[in-house]
């Protein structure tokens, strides 16, 4: 992107954008308003300074880092402290655990959230998945496709996309572990699919 | 098909699909940011010249300085007059006789006639263009704010000689000013128009922030706002063409497109950066053709659109819909 190529940003973009939405807007109160203007603000701070991003931390976390200084001075700003709503993953034990999500899963969160709490930590856990592997994960799961079908999607032959689905369930159950151990306790998740 | 047996697709099934924010909302957020990552790349290839181009820099201005003969009492320069036309220029020093007839100094007043509009370049970089509609007047209160009084103006950070992309929003700053209302851009091409009970802003390409008190919004490529002239109330928003009728005094100030030996494609994108289009190709092989015709001629003096369609009656392409022009794109196609 540094380099003017459109077509880094639109990967950039299409990649992160809709992450970074939904990381901001349960940290606004669910305002559609706001979560805009916010994810605008991210995403043009990060656009002006990304030639200095190195990679010490991943683009993702890097964004997300940009997001809550953007949330806490807004909260400011509304004359109201920071983090007003306390989601499950700003837990600073839990967010370690998300930031690094490929890492020793036996850092463990310490807080269990309610049943919605650890759906919506699925939707996190995938959040934080490489694109592809949570897209592939909601494709197969919720929307009932095929591997071939899937493979489509992205380009892929049937048995890289079968591939692609077993690194995914790994990953997400790791993910979906380190943040809501409870939440997994007695899932025996499998870590080949049953349902090829 | 999943089987009871897969507690992980249960659970994802039950959590469902995560929320993806709606095709508007992408598309703002997508517009916003690419104009932040243009600024950003133009920024940083502006810093990789400054280091070569200071040095001219400062003899040049200086050397402009000492041609106007009163160097430690001229007025500081804010902009330059690109194009011939009427217009009188109401200084704010009466002794400011000084400067060429040209330029403008802090404090002056620019004024257009009814009949005809101007054009000029905000100073030093000259990066920033500026139009002014017939039955304008504007004055520079400093060299990156001035004031609307009447009238509307158009203005393009991004125009360097035509079909360049020079200079960027964070180098040339410019914020307008009209009664309690301000708007400034973020690089963009933009309008904004003075009338007896409103002001509104057109964005053409790019972003722009319109405060009015404690409220501010930020515009990007077909959004306008109005925000009421009292300085009492909400600044609204609305879509809004970003080419078309309502900028027909706009393009009709555009720079002469040149064309001897450039080829089709680079005129058709200028243009079509001028008439606030985007250019789209029917099918694969049609940009390459564009891309593989040389054009010959003197410059185009048309209105963008008239320009387009001047310098494709000359090749095999044609405008495969005139009607798509309302969405603000423009689609080339091959006979």
């Amino acid at each position: 992107m540094t380099g003017g190529d459109g077509a880094a940003f639109e990967r950039f973009f299409t990649e992160y954008a809709p992450r970074l939405f939904r990381f901001v807007l349960p940290r606004l109160g669910g305002s559609m308003h706001d979560a805009e203007e916010i994810c605008q603000e991210v995403l043009g701070r990060a656009m002006r300074q990304i030639g200095g991003w190195r990679g010490e931390a991943s683009l993702l976390t890097w964004l997300f880092q940009i997001a809550r200084n953007e949330i806490t001075d807004h909260w400011r700003r509304k004359g109201r402290s920071a983090n007003v709503e306390l989601l499950a993953e700003d837990d600073p034990a839990v967010a370690a655990a998300v930031e690094s999500i490929a890492e020793d899963a036996a850092r463990r969160p310490d807080r269990l959230a309610e049943r919605a709490d650890q759906l919506r930590l699925v939707q996190v856990a995938m959040d934080r998945l490489p694109a592809n592997y949570g897209n592939a994960l909601e494709w197969k799961y919720i929307d009932g496709l095929s591997v071939v079908e899937i493979g489509k999607r992205l380009a892929m032959n049937p048995i890289a996309t079968q591939s692609l689905l077993a690194r995914a369930r790994n990953a997400f159950r790791d993910a979906y572990t380190a943040l809501s151990p409870d939440g997994a306790q007695g899932i025996p998740f499998n870590l080949v699919d049953p349902s090829p | 098909m999943n089987t009871p047996q897969d507690p992980l697709a249960e659970l994802i099934r039950a959590a469902g699909h995560r929320p993806e924010p709606s095709a508007e909302v992408m598309g703002r957020l997508r517009a916003g940011a690419h104009a932040q990552w243009q600024a950003g790349l133009r920024e940083r290839r502006r810093r990789r010249l400054f280091a070569v181009a200071a040095g001219v820099a400062v003899l040049g201005f200086g050397a402009l300085l000492l041609s106007v003969g009163r160097f430690s009492e001229a007025p500081s320069i804010v902009a330059r007059l690109t194009q011939a036309g009427d217009h009188q220029i109401v200084r704010a020093r009466p002794d400011a006789d000084v400067l060429d007839s040209d330029l403008l100094g802090v404090g002056d007043e620019l004024r257009t006639p009814a009949s005809t509009g101007i054009t000029l370049a905000q100073l030093p970089q000259g990066t920033t263009s500026l139009r002014l509609a017939p039955a304008t007047r504007l004055r520079w209160k400093s060299a990156e704010r001035v004031e609307l009084l009447a009238g509307a103006i158009y203005i393009d950070t991004s125009h360097g000689a035509p079909g360049a992309r020079a200079g960027d929003a964070t180098a040339n700053p410019l914020v307008i000013e009209i009664g309690a209302a301000r708007i400034e851009h973020i690089g963009t091409q933009f309008m904004v128009t003075r009338r007896d009970d409103r002001t509104e802003v057109r964005v053409r390409d790019g972003m722009v922030r319109v405060t009015l008190g404690d409220e501010s919004r930020r515009l990007v490529r077909g959004e306008a706002a109005l925000v009421p002239s009292s300085g009492e109330g909400t600044i609204e928003t609305e879509r809004g063409a970003a080419s078309g009728i309502v900028w027909q005094w706009v393009d009709g100030l555009a720079p002469r497109v040149p064309i001897e030996g450039r080829d089709l494609l680079t005129v058709l994108k200028t243009l079509a950066y001028e008439a606030g289009l985007e250019l789209r190709f029917a099918r694969p092989g049609v940009e390459a053709t564009a891309r593989g015709t040389t054009l010959h001629g003197p410059s185009l003096d048309l209105p963008p659109r008239d320009a387009m369609r001047a310098v494709l009656a000359s090749s095999d392409l044609f405008i495969a819909d005139e009607t798509r022009a309302d969405d603000g794109t423009v689609l080339i196609d091959s006979r």
